[in-house]
């Protein structure tokens, strides 16, 4: 536990800088978006916010929290913290502690901008069917956003905390730095544009973090969370690999 | 010889029985056509049903059994593991001849009762309902004027096929083993039905097994040219498995920096996302496959402006980009490698890195363009656009796609000029990010930003007036122009002062 808070405070630096960035950036596409759409219901300013930065979403969560690992294993450092630890309880604590922070710095920023965008939103005149009802939630984005933008966070949080283990994972076997770096996000490109191509890209792991992504009734929770299962998998089938070739 | 058919004698029995079975079948179904006992014999083997489900099964089969039992220590008795092919394949295909001739005698027994022993030389009239053994008798009979030629062709073109496989087998087995067989043949059988339910097997003929073995998917349904760069393909295949390849001079700095499953792999991403981009549209069959092309290189503009083709352009620019990082970061991380001091100084050895991949970059993009030129040759050429816009036109033009792919290798030369640099200060991982932010902020704000991974809209909506494309690719030209300008001159200048006492900046 006291492994765990230390290694909370020595990393907390780079998801506060991190977060005060993905904050600037949310609110500044969110004041854009709500002069240059129509707005039916106060939760779409965060909608179109938030989907113009989580393309690149998986970058944020992977490089700045993956590269220690990296450089621990690299430069030995592993062997000498096993002087004081097991080693694998250390990079268990390790790990655990950059998820938390991924976890929660997700979690605030992405509060911070359904509250912010919900207070700034400007409701068109226009009488016009949205058809927000039929997507996920649909009834609780629209009569209570703070809610459902809390439910939200914590579901993003989660799985961008997925995106920074498989992070973890490649930083911890690959020895090519770019590669160890970028394989989350090549991944989820790749993955992305093959879903997309064959038709299915309502189980792509994309979708499972950019809000309303796709078509309002095509999505639903059961695929959401097919889609991490299929992630979750794949990630421990890359690490069995990768543990396999090392050994 | 005698080995393989003992060794398969069930199967081969199977396999004998079955062709009895559809050649009476075919008989009852021909009995009041005069197709001549040689037409009725080639209407039995050039149903591609009895092909593809009843003789490539059992054909792969005895292949997979009779590379299984090769041992390594018969490789002791040749020269070397190519020479092990060739002589394996010349024995199967002396087996397949032997295979081929027992069928025919057993169909000619079969049919010889009930036609005269006659060739046809016409086409036979078609009843009112359509009967597909007739119209594949009267393409071959119409191509090759004869019903015996025609046998003989359809014969040994089924032997051809047959042979190509074997020798990949073979060759394979000596890679990988009996797994990779295994897989191979499954890739192979899958592929084989893809291509028989859908028109995939005329647009990408080479991927499609069935167009190895049945002529007339291969030279009828196909076209001559597609033919020809089949059989083409075959023979380049059977001379690779026999160990016939051009020699290629390795240097060393290519093995450190740009290993050779690094160029299988971006190679191998860039024919996916083609094959991608033709399995997505093969349902549409009013879309050639040149427009195929288009669609998969028009990224994103102010007119049009879609994530999904972004993100397939992207990758394209990003393929080349991935090479570049990795070599940068394998130079930082191996530098003081042994394999290093092979070179006269670090700047050397730099200097090295940034020649191998421009030599990629110019492979990546002739690539490329070769794909296009022959897509564009091999298909139909650009769709009737009917309604549509007739200014898209433009994109059907072969001029169009020259001119691109010009612009394309500039944008990637820029792209890797702007990674170098912004790579000095931050590393490669940071400018790699930074790179495709910048790209992404231009999708997002549909601007037209110097070396922003161009697509060919930018040069549609050139044409339409909506961007500025012109002042774009001129910056875009510029930056790689002055920045090896800068390097050429400083190495220079660095060559012509080697006697002064300089602190070089390694």
């Amino acid at each position: 536990m006291k492994l765990y808070l230390n290694l909370l405070k020595r990393y907390y630096i780079i998801p506060v800088i991190l977060s005060v960035i993905y904050i600037v950036l949310l609110v500044a596409f969110a004041y854009t978006s709500n002069n240059n759409s129509i707005i039916l219901h106060e939760i779409l300013v965060y909608d179109y916010a938030s989907r113009n930065i989580d393309f690149f979403l998986p970058l944020f969560v992977s490089i700045p929290f993956a590269f220690s690992m990296y450089f621990m294993k690299k430069n030995g450092f592993l062997k000498y913290a096993s002087i004081r630890s097991l080693e694998h309880n250390y990079i268990k604590c390790h790990v655990l502690a950059q998820l938390t922070l991924v976890f929660l710095m997700i979690f605030i920023v992405n509060v911070i901008g359904v509250i912010v965008s919900c207070q700034i939103a400007e409701i068109s005149d226009i009488s016009m069917d949205s058809q927000l009802s039929n997507a996920i939630l649909g009834n609780l984005q629209i009569e209570h956003p703070y809610i459902f933008g809390l439910i939200w966070s914590f579901h993003k949080a989660f799985v961008c905390s997925l995106i920074c283990l498989f992070a973890q994972i490649t930083a911890y076997y690959i020895d090519n730095f770019f590669l160890a770096m970028l394989a989350p996000f090549i991944y989820l490109v790749i993955e992305n544009f093959v879903t997309g191509v064959i038709g299915l890209e309502t189980i792509s792991f994309t979708t499972t973090f950019i809000l309303n992504r796709l078509a309002y009734d095509s999505v639903n929770i059961f695929k959401i969370y097919l889609s991490v299962a299929i992630f979750i998998g794949v990630m421990i089938y890359i690490r069995k690999k990768l543990r396999e070739k090392q050994s | 010889m005698y080995n393989i058919f003992y060794q398969n004698r069930y199967i081969l029995l199977l396999n004998l029985c079955l062709l009895c079975f559809i050649a009476e079948q075919n008989l009852t179904e021909l009995t009041t056509s005069d197709v001549g006992i040689w037409g009725y014999i080639l209407s039995v083997f050039t149903d591609h049903y009895y092909a593809i489900y009843c003789m490539v099964p059992i054909l792969f089969v005895v292949i997979f059994r009779s590379i299984k039992e090769i041992s390594d220590i018969t490789l002791i008795r040749y020269k070397n593991r190519s020479a092990m092919t060739v002589a394996l394949t010349v024995g199967f295909t002396r087996w397949l001849v032997i295979y081929f001739a027992i069928s025919l005698l057993a169909v000619f027994l079969i049919g010889i009762r009930h036609y005269p022993m006659s060739v046809v030389f016409d086409k036979v009239q078609v009843d009112i309902f359509y009967n597909e053994l007739i119209e594949i008798f009267n393409m071959y009979t119409g191509y090759f004027g004869n019903s015996l030629v025609a046998l003989i062709c359809a014969i040994s073109y089924y032997i051809f096929g047959f042979a190509v496989l074997a020798a990949l087998l073979i060759f394979i087995n000596g890679k990988f083993g009996s797994k990779g067989i295994i897989q191979a043949v499954i890739i192979v059988y899958v592929l084989m039905l893809i291509g028989l339910k859908t028109n995939l097997k005329s647009l990408i003929p080479f991927v499609f097994f069935n167009n190895y073995i049945i002529l007339h998917h291969g030279l009828f349904v196909n076209g001559i040219i597609k033919f020809i760069v089949t059989v083409a393909l075959g023979i380049l295949i059977l001379l690779y498995c026999f160990g016939i390849r051009i020699p290629i001079k390795k240097r060393a700095s290519k093995s450190i920096f740009i290993t050779q499953r690094e160029i299988v792999i971006t190679f191998s991403l860039l024919i996916a996302m083609f094959a991608a981009e033709f399995i997505s549209k093969a349902a549409f069959v009013d879309i050639s496959s040149w427009d195929k092309v288009v669609s998969l290189f028009f990224g994103s503009g102010k007119i049009s402006s879609s994530l999904i083709s972004w993100i397939k352009i992207m990758i394209i620019y990003m393929i080349p980009l991935y090479i570049a990082g990795s070599t940068t970061q394998k130079f930082q991380q191996y530098a003081n490698a042994s394999v290093i001091i092979r070179f006269k100084n670090r700047q050397a050895a730099h200097q090295s890195l940034v020649n191998k991949n421009l030599q990629f970059y110019v492979c990546y993009a002739l690539t490329i363009w070769m794909i296009g030129l022959m897509i564009y040759y091999t298909g139909s050429g650009v769709s009737d656009l009917g309604d549509m816009d007739k200014s898209y036109a433009v994109l059907g033009s072969i001029k169009t796609w020259n001119i691109y792919i010009v612009i394309f290798f500039i944008n990637m030369l820029c792209d890797f000029v702007l990674f170098r640099i912004i790579a000095k200060c931050t590393g490669a991982v940071i400018s790699f990010s930074i790179i495709i932010i910048y790209k992404y902020f231009g999708y997002l704000f549909k601007l037209c930003l110097p070396s922003m991974g161009y697509g060919l809209t930018h040069l549609y909506e050139y044409k339409m007036g909506v961007n500025s494309f012109d002042i774009s690719l001129i910056i875009t030209v510029i930056i790689p122009a002055v920045y090896f300008l800068i390097i050429a001159m400083r190495w220079l200048y660095y060559v012509n002062h080697t006697n002064r006492k300089h602190k070089q900046k390694i």
